[in-house]
């Protein structure tokens, strides 16, 4: 297959991922020169999540970002623009210190050498980021960068319209928008803001806090509060 | 007021195009475009008339009631100068209301009992759509000079990308606000089933039951239902 005609592939891929109920993540790991790819729903405090990542380092990436509140999809979603970091492991102008630090230093990431995140938008609604990365450095060239960028806009769509159809009903079941990677943070939230009696938002700060401090992830936290190996209302005892 | 014509006109543009920025008011805009019209133009009353969405012209602004009762009469029976103006997107001009008896008679008594014996009816279009007509009276006849026929379209001009720019923004704000409402269901009631888990001391599946059946019980959204015991204002 020519260049061109694997591109027009990825946009079909995609653009008809709703009705064949395709991976999103796959038509840009055909385009681009990079190890793995993942979409995310950034909305809000609590909206994140993966709709579909192709390898595990991918989905870490994401989880780290959401745990953060920074990180490159971030950047993205809220510039609108491409954000590149060829050399992510030894750039110093990043705009995300904390979320640079922790790549650095967990070893489950040693192979990133590269993150390309770019914006999912539609009009004026932000929904959240394409995320891809490398373990070699470099750059994109200019013409990979706008077929990823054509190709963000088909699966900005895309995500859009699940959302949408995913949010009417609300229940239990079929999770296209992949809400469920965040499921137990969710639910850990519900019981500690029952625990703690305080809003909603405090009780995300809160498991967050706990999350840093304690070197740990927001879903490993969340899942001990779910299976009650961690319980907040006793802290304050005394 | 003071000053030229000119100066006069471009201060009325500067005004009306501070408006365009955010937190403007759309009825003052509409306001200050009438008066201005009417005071510029040498008219003797002013009204502005728009379509909703389905087609209903109403009264929006006017520099009096004079006119303004005028054009409800045109509206009423959709007979006459301004209706045609909205309905055509063309300038409508009435020279000499006296002479349309035969075409708008009841529009013709209306004017003339007020005193207004010429019209001059510019449309509010943006490219093909008419959403409007700006109306201005005279209490003498004849036509109005070009200068000030050109005065008036760029007076309609701006009042039609204020209207429509505030419609654009708040679509906008609507279309983010279902996005958002959409994206929050899932997490609310994940949340939710947490609130009911710890303070029922059940499983997660058995939470979700407990609130699928109350909003079953109660005729209500399951969302809502959910949001109402994230935020502690319903206890199940």
């Amino acid at each position: 297959m020519t260049e061109t005609d694997t591109f027009e592939a990825a946009k079909v891929a995609i653009s008809t991922a709703h009705e064949t109920r395709s991976n999103l993540c796959r038509p840009f790991l055909a385009i681009a020169p990079v190890t793995g790819v993942s979409v995310s729903v950034l909305a809000g405090s609590s909206g994140q999540s993966t709709v579909c990542s192709s390898d595990a380092t991918s989905a870490l990436l994401d989880e780290m970002q959401f745990d953060l509140g920074e990180g490159p999809c971030w950047q993205a979603l809220s510039t609108r623009l491409p954000v590149l970091a060829p050399r992510v492991r030894v750039d110093e102008n990043l705009v995300w210190p904390i979320f640079a630090q922790t790549l650095r230093s967990d070893p489950r990431n040693k192979n990133v050498q590269a993150i390309y995140a770019f914006p999912l938008v539609v009009g004026s609604l932000d929904i959240g980021a394409v995320d891809l990365y490398s373990t070699k450095q470099g750059d994109l060239t200019s013409s990979q960068v706008t077929q990823v960028l054509e190709l963000a806009g088909l699966t900005a769509w895309q995500v859009l319209r699940r959302i949408l159809s995913d949010g009417a009903h609300g229940v239990e079941g079929e999770d296209p928008t992949g809400a469920g990677s965040r499921r137990e943070v969710h639910q850990a939230t519900g019981m500690v803001l029952a625990q703690m009696r305080i809003s909603a938002a405090d009780a995300v700060l809160l498991l967050s806090a706990h999350a840093f401090s304690t070197g740990r992830s927001m879903r490993e936290v969340a899942s001990d509060v779910v299976a009650r190996r961690i319980d907040f209302s006793g802290d304050f005892h005394g | 007021m003071t000053g030229t014509r000119e100066a006069r006109l471009a201060a009325t543009f500067v005004t009306l195009a501070d408006t365009l920025v955010a937190g403007y008011d759309v009825v003052d805009l509409l306001d200050t475009l009438v008066n201005a019209s009417a005071d510029l133009l040498d008219a003797a009353a002013a009204g502005l008339i728009l379509a909703d969405e389905a087609g209903e012209l109403s009264v929006i602004a006017s520099t009096s009631e004079r006119s303004r009762l005028v054009e409800i009469m045109q509206l009423r029976y959709g007979l006459g100068p301004c209706v045609e103006c909205y309905k055509t997107g063309e300038v409508v001009t009435v020279r000499d209301v006296d002479e349309v008896g035969d075409k708008w008679p009841d529009f013709r008594e209306a004017a003339l009992e007020q005193g207004l014996h010429s019209v001059h009816a510019v449309p509010l279009r943006l490219r093909g759509t008419v959403i409007g007509a700006l109306n201005l009276f005279r209490n003498q006849t004849g036509v109005m000079s070009d200068e000030d026929m050109l005065a008036a379209r760029a007076l309609a001009d701006m009042a039609t990308i204020g209207i429509l720019h505030e419609r654009t923004v708040h679509e906008t704000d609507e279309a983010k606000r279902q996005l958002q409402h959409a994206l929050d269901s899932r997490v609310l009631i994940e949340q939710a089933k947490g609130v009911l888990a710890h303070t029922h001391n059940v499983d997660m599946d058995e939470a979700f039951h407990t609130l699928r059946d109350h909003a079953r019980g109660n005729g209500l959204l399951l969302r809502n239902v959910a949001e109402a015991v994230v935020n502690r204002s319903l206890v199940i």
